[in-house]
């Protein structure tokens, strides 16, 4: 309750006291809106203390400021951890595997669905290994570069369905490691 | 209407989040969707017990959830739920909100608030 942040609280609440019956009872006025109750008399002895003690911003924006600060320089710290190099050079190569896919033929489903499961773990096994897993924060260059890719493959998938021309899926692989390297880039951060 | 949309908006401070360790725990986990328990004690520079006990109390309200790994029990993977996220958040405006009053209040009584910052 003493602490100055609490203390800040009680002075830049608007102090009300209740009216009516109870009234009379005591003159306590609420705190942070009814949570926790401040006696008037403890009140009016922060306000002396404030008021002489002076030099500067009160304690508790102080405290506020340290705590703040704090709690960024922890955030930091996660977001900092450096996702490994080989996370985004697998992720490319298999993704433009799961393109390429599309040329086995009778096979296609089978591939697919078995380079599918290798991106699962190789997510799985980056966030094992880095501690973390999802963002807090979405890296907008990251998931632009994700969307782009599921826009490839299926993009490549309609086309060579309707033209058959291998060439267009050799591309659609090449382009899909691209971005996805490139996305990785964006997303990469050194730890601070 | 109106009204349930101001209080939704007003920051509030979160006795439950307020302690430091608690709040240095709180930003670990919002940075990140699941954070595995010996980075956040990495962190936030606790020990294992003290931070099992700071999780313990953010759990009983409700605000961080734990998990074993599944390929590796030994593991435990701690996230903040979307409550817990939200009272966090909440939290930090009510503290910007404070600190802001504090250079409004410094500016508007013409003090040397200013001057005061800059040695901090």
């Amino acid at each position: 309750m003493d602490s100055p942040l609490a203390l800040a609280l009680a002075l830049a609440d608007p102090v009300r006291r209740p009216t009516g019956p109870s009234a009379s009872r005591n003159d306590r006025c609420t705190l942070n809106r009814s949570v926790s109750y401040l006696p008037a008399r403890k009140l009016l002895r922060i306000v002396a203390v404030v008021e002489t003690t002076g030099g500067g911003p009160p304690s508790a924006a102080r405290d506020a400021r340290a705590a703040l600060q704090q709690a960024r320089q922890v955030e930091d710290a996660v977001r900092g951890i450096e996702t490994p190099w080989w996370y985004f050079v697998l992720s490319a190569a298999l993704f433009a595997s799961l393109v390429l896919t599309q040329l086995l033929g009778d096979r296609t489903t089978t591939f697919m669905m078995a380079v599918g499961m290798a991106i699962v773990a190789l997510n799985l096994m980056a966030a094992r290994r880095a501690g973390v897993m999802g963002s807090g924060s979405h890296n907008l260059g990251f998931v632009t570069a994700v969307f782009l890719i599921l826009v490839v493959i299926v993009g490549s998938l309609v086309w060579f369905g309707a033209t058959g021309e291998a060439w267009t899926v050799v591309t659609a692989a090449v382009a899909a490691a691209v971005l996805m390297l490139i996305g990785g880039w964006l997303y990469r951060r050194k730890p601070s | 209407m109106i009204r349930g949309r101001q209080h939704k908006a007003e920051p509030q401070l979160d006795p439950l989040i307020h302690p430091t360790n608690r709040l240095r725990v709180c930003a670990a986990l919002a940075a990140a969707g699941r954070v595995e328990f010996s980075l956040v004690q990495q962190a936030v520079g606790l020990s294992a017990s003290a931070l099992s006990k700071q999780v313990h109390a953010l759990t009983g309200a409700g605000y961080v959830t734990q998990s074993r790994g599944v390929a590796d029990s030994r593991r435990i993977w701690l996230r903040l739920t979307p409550a817990g996220r939200t009272a966090y958040r909440s939290h930090l405006a009510a503290l910007q909100a404070l600190i802001d009053a504090s250079n409004q209040a410094g500016v508007g009584a013409g003090s040397g608030a200013e001057e005061f910052e800059s040695t901090l």
